[in-house]
């Protein structure tokens, strides 16, 4: 079981590096932030002075070592624009995203799990065909569709909820519910799968055979075993999360950290993108890594496999 | 028909009424790949013509509509169904080629992975891992940026967000199939790796892959108007339904039909393909099957 | 003895009294009440020459003062902090500040802050370094008497005067430039209450502010990207003004009940640019005849009254009429005439198989796929192909603009930063050597430098001339147009839209 956790922390330290090392080229190779930062008008000297100032007139790889040294340290420096530490600036807009993430999924695990359950109990039948058809929906349309449609529904025509912002707990309802719909499909047909296999398997047959009620069937044990592939792609999605935050987060104005990238990325605020990519991933790597102990503590095929 | 064939077109037609939600999603499939093949048949302008005296105009139930343009026209007067029409070839050539750019490269990998393990598995796995927890909108951007704007780089950059989760899936397989007996058995034989691969292992992939490969479909048509809205998608005048809708995301409130339209479109493919990917999986799924 | 005593308590209460009155009556109404406004990006600093963003600006108006202000309904420039100026000699402006104005933390505004805020800005990492380049030097004649001294006799002194925000000298000094960028201490209208980065702004109304106190207690600027979210909180009574309503959407608001619309023509204008040099490498718009071709090929009027719903005014050589050196006579110097077009491209021997480049940008130019697609779509029509792009990724597009890579044609917009002068625009754009010119000649060159040093207006105005008509001559650039500032208010907010950009929420009132 160590030697599988320690496995596992060295990929996990290999990935955050990929990422890191990924991120940085793509930032330097194919981005400039220094005419961004100088309006129109400036000459060719002041453009050569800032450069040097930011130290971007360096070459690549010294460039890379001075930043993966400041990385291991926690040190990204400071945001181009807004010339705060860009970790600081990213941890502060990190807990709204989380926020939105967990709702989300939360809404989207109560929707699912119950969904795909009958689905797989009542399979080929009107309860199954509706759920499929249900759960695809989050499938079929793009998220800023959906989230401007939520905002026209229940903001402008029924006045029920706020357009935008975050702040209440009226404010949260309708991001969430994007982020849900998106996740939906995945987690609802992935739980019926998981369902019918296991329910058409012997222990259970063995379960039945010895008279145990239909329900506790159910819940005792094909559930439980479900849920397992289930955990392992929540695992993955978490980092799907991030494209559906950057929509959701642009059009209800959630103060999020993914809006914050996209506008980093676009503003080459190469401190910012690399704090925030840099976190995600660690957290994204923590959230596999936890799952995968979570099921090879509870499951001894894969520990030995 | 001879006997044998008889039998067999019994037997799809039996399992397609098996699974009526495939079916259903089938028939929605082929109808838009109708309207794609038979584009300028259908289609009663050409999609680029504009007119700008009568831009903007609302499809035939408003009352202010042109009689001319039945669902209504564009920001520079373009035919809203003629657009419609054609952008499902831009859309569905979208969606087709990236999935097979992702399958092609994420199978190989896959495959190389799990038959061979040792120092690839790992450089792959290793590599798989990171495009997973890689946010793809970096990439997407920046390609986009470098590049510069176009469907053939829109396509390269689709396809390299999508090969991971091929690879994956068929490593996964890749490995529990070398475990079992008819293939030690072939290798013990003698045969080249690459026999064995072609004429074994890949066989008993088909069905999972293709699977996949419907859902990824969906999926990257709309992962293409997840970049339209970002402004990476195709460039004008040519307009792919993601473009439309994000073009028209502006005017929901009011000029509604701008995005509605081609929202429905988008909503009509890919819920059939979602289905029909149901329908083939509960098809081909051994488990699912007999019940 | 009684007499006396009751004479000074007497005069004490008269005196008490009238010093009341004279409290109430300077103090005027309170301000109260709360204003929304949207922005589409989000404050970047709150240092007031750490950036060259509008939306920073518009903050920054209502945080700290400029020198001069231009006012908003009768567009002229009138005294701010500076009461008075006046020009000593051709290389000197002296300028007399405002006695007894304090800074949120008593700090006196005086002439040593004027030195340390434009030295400041001199700098050459600061991004404003080019409102404050013409100045040599800054002289501190008393507290409150500052000359500056400028390398060439400038012109525009007082136009980029205009947005340039005072600090504390003491202050930014002591507390050093990382916590400016967070904080404020200005001598403005309104104070920061709080900002959330994302979130939102919230200014408060100084009740002593030196001009008066602004009828609104409250503002508060809320970030959000989408439009549509935009126009959703205004409908929604969440927002009460939002500043770029779509020409297309203008119904939707006016209908709506809650809110109006109220429109301005701005500075900003919008044209179509040659790589007429050719610096972005070899192109079939370096022939004279096909840059003539295509611009007689563009129908600006009709695209005015359709695709900008007639929201827009057409301008003379790239110049807006409210631009200094604006000349109407130059206006329209190639009508919309396909089939001349149609001619000129065959006599200039156009290589019809091969699509030129046309490519815009969004941000600042209101509809700007409709604008590119309706230029293709004339362009087309004459036979000319197009590989079409609108860049959302504006870093991108600097980028290729400064270094030349701008090539066959690209659509641009200049809101001059409210400088209501032709130096502005031709200077970035048609003077050699600057990043962004595409189209240059020794002539003009030797105009615009003569016209940036020189102080008589008349003379000014001849070179303006001179330069507008050698754009026309040379097809240089298509003049579209400029475009009109579309703001949706709330009905209860007494507001209308400013032509220069800049929103004055400081100056707007509730209705009661």
């Amino acid at each position: 079981m160590k030697s599988y956790i320690l496995h596992r922390l060295f990929q996990a330290v290999i990935v955050i590096w990929g990422i890191s090392l990924i991120t940085f080229s793509l930032l330097h190779l194919f981005r400039d932030p220094v005419l961004i930062l100088l309006p129109p008008e400036a000459t060719k000297e002041d453009v050569a002075l800032l450069r040097k100032e930011m130290g971007l007139d360096q070459p690549i790889y010294i460039r890379y070592f001075k930043f993966l040294g400041g990385m291991v340290q926690g040190d990204f420096g400071k945001s181009f624009v807004a010339q705060r530490p860009a970790l600081s600036l990213v941890l502060e807009r990190m807990p709204m995203t989380l926020w939105l993430a967990a709702s989300g999924l939360l809404l989207a695990i109560i929707i699912s799990i119950p969904l795909g359950v009958l689905a797989a109990v009542r399979r080929n039948q009107i309860h199954d065909h509706s759920a499929s058809v249900l759960a695809v929906l989050g499938q079929a349309m793009p998220l800023f569709w959906l989230d401007i449609m939520l905002i026209i529904i229940f903001a402008v025509k029924l006045r029920l909820l706020p357009a935008s912002g975050a702040g209440s707990y009226k404010h949260i309802i309708l991001p969430a519910t994007g982020i849900a719909v998106s996740l939906l499909p995945i987690l609802m047909r992935l739980t019926r799968s998981r369902m019918i296999e296991i329910l058409s398997q012997d222990y259970i047959r063995t379960a039945r055979a010895k008279g145990l009620g239909e329900r506790a069937v159910l819940f005792r044990h094909a559930l439980r075993n479900a849920l397992i592939p289930v955990i392992t792609i929540l695992g993955f999605q978490f980092g799907m999360l991030l494209g559906g935050a950057v929509i959701t987060e642009t059009i209800f104005a959630w103060p999020g950290v993914a809006s914050l990238v996209v506008e980093s990325i676009f503003n080459a605020d190469f401190p910012v993108v690399q704090a925030a990519v840099a976190l995600f991933a660690f957290l994204i790597v923590l959230a596999n890594l936890l799952t995968d102990v979570v099921i090879a503590w509870l499951d001894p095929k894969v520990r030995f496999g | 028909m001879l006997r044998g064939e008889r039998k067999t077109f019994d037997k799809i037609r039996r399992r397609l009424s098996h699974s009526r939600v495939g079916t259903v999603g089938l028939i929605m499939v082929l109808l838009v790949l109708a309207v794609a093949f038979l584009a300028p048949y259908l289609s009663p302008y050409n999609p680029l013509d504009q007119d700008l005296q009568a831009r903007l105009k609302p499809p035939f139930w408003d009352e202010k509509s042109d009689p001319r343009y039945l669902l209504g026209t564009d920001q520079v007067g373009r035919d809203l169904l003629s657009r419609l029409i054609y952008g499902s070839r831009i859309s569905l050539s979208v969606g087709f080629l990236t999935m097979a750019f992702s399958a092609v490269l994420g199978i190989t990998l896959g495959i190389i992975a799990g038959y061979y393990r040792g120092i690839w598995d790992s450089i792959i796995s290793n590599c798989v891992n990171i495009m997973m927890s890689f946010p793809y909108i970096l990439l997407a951007i920046s390609v986009m940026a470098a590049a510069g704007p176009g469907f053939k780089n829109l396509i390269l950059v689709l396809g390299l967000t999508g090969w991971p989760i091929y690879t994956r899936l068929v490593r996964a397989e890749v490995i529990e199939l070398k475990s079992r007996d008819f293939i030690t058995a072939a290798r013990a034989l003698g045969g080249k790796d690459s026999g064995v691969i072609w004429k074994h292992i890949l066989p008993n992939l088909t069905s999972s892959i293709i699977v996949l490969a419907t859902f990824e479909l969906a999926r990257m048509i709309i992962r293409e108007s997840f970049l339209s809205f970002l402004g990476l998608g195709i460039p004008p005048p040519m307009a792919s339904w993601g473009g439309m809708l994000a073009e028209g995301r502006s005017y929901m409130l009011g000029l509604w039909w701008l995005a509605a339209i081609p929202g429905l479109a988008i909503f009509f493919t890919t819920l059939g393909i979602n289905l029909m990917g149901d329908g083939i999986r509960d098809w081909l799924d051994p488990h699912t099957r007999n019940r | 003895m009684l007499r006396e005593f009751t004479a000074r308590k007497f005069g004490t209460i008269i005196l008490s009294i009238f010093s009341l009155l004279m409290l109430i009556g300077s103090a005027g109404a309170s301000p109260k009440g709360k204003l929304v406004c949207a922005l589409s990006t989000d404050l970047s600093t709150l240092d007031p020459q750490n950036h060259n963003i509008r939306v920073n600006y518009i903050i920054g108006w209502h945080l700290y003062d400029n020198l001069v202000m231009r006012n908003q309904k009768t567009m002229k420039i009138e005294p701010h902090l500076a009461e008075s100026w006046r020009i000593i000699d051709d290389f000197t402006w002296e300028f007399k500040l405002r006695k007894g104005i304090k800074f949120d933390n008593g700090e006196p505004f005086n002439a040593e802050c004027v030195k340390f805020t434009i030295e400041r800005g001199l700098d050459p990492k600061c991004p404003q370094r080019p409102t404050v380049s013409w100045i040599k030097e800054v002289k501190v004649i008393d507290d409150y008497t500052v000359r500056l001294i400028t390398h060439t006799p400038y012109p525009v002194a007082l136009e980029r005067l205009a947005n340039y925000q005072m600090l504390p000298v003491k202050w930014v000094k002591e507390k050093g430039v990382d916590f400016i960028a967070t904080n404020a201490n200005g001598t403005g209208p309104y104070r920061l209450k709080e900002w959330k980065r994302g979130v939102h702004i919230i200014l408060e109304a100084k009740e002593n502010y030196w001009k008066g106190a602004p009828a609104i207690k409250t503002i508060i600027y809320r970030p959000i990207k989408e439009i549509a979210t935009q126009i959703s909180e205004l409908l929604t009574g969440g927002i009460d003004i939002v500043r770029d309503i779509p020409p297309d959407q203008i119904p939707l608001v006016e209908n709506s009940g809650i809110a109006r619309i109220s429109k301005a023509p701005t500075l900003r204008v919008v044209y179509l640019l040659f790589d007429a040099d050719g610096r972005a490498g070899k192109s079939p718009v370096q022939n004279l005849k096909v840059r003539q071709a295509i611009s007689h090929a563009i129908d600006v009027d009709t695209i005015i009254k359709t695709v900008m719903t007639g929201n827009a005014t057409k301008t003379a050589a790239v110049l807006n009429p409210q631009h200094f050196g604006y000349d109407k006579s130059l206006e329209n110097p190639y009508p919309y005439n396909p089939e001349k077009a149609r001619q000129l491209l065959k006599e200039a021997n156009f290589p019809f198989d091969q699509p030129l480049r046309l490519v815009t940008y969004t941000g600042s130019i209101q509809n700007p796929r409709a604008l590119i697609e309706a230029v293709a779509g004339y362009l087309a029509k004459v036979g000319i192909k197009t590989n079409v792009n609108v860049y959302t990724d504006i870093g991108m597009w600097d980028r290729l603009g400064r270094e030349g890579k701008q090539n066959d044609m690209s659509i641009h917009s200049w809101g001059s930063g409210g400088v209501y002068d032709a130096d502005a625009l031709y200077y970035s754009y048609f003077r050699s050597g600057q990043a962004y010119c595409y189209g240059s000649s020794p002539e003009m060159d030797k105009w615009l430098d003569q016209a940036r040093s020189t102080l008589d207006q008349n003379l000014r105005k001849k070179l303006y001339y001179q330069v507008g008509k050698y754009i026309n001559d040379h097809a240089l650039a298509v003049s579209f147009y400029a475009q009109h500032a579309i703001l949706g208010i709330n009905k209860r907010v007494i507001y209308e839209a400013p032509p220069d950009e800049f929103l004055r929420t400081f100056e707007a009132q509730l209705k009661e």
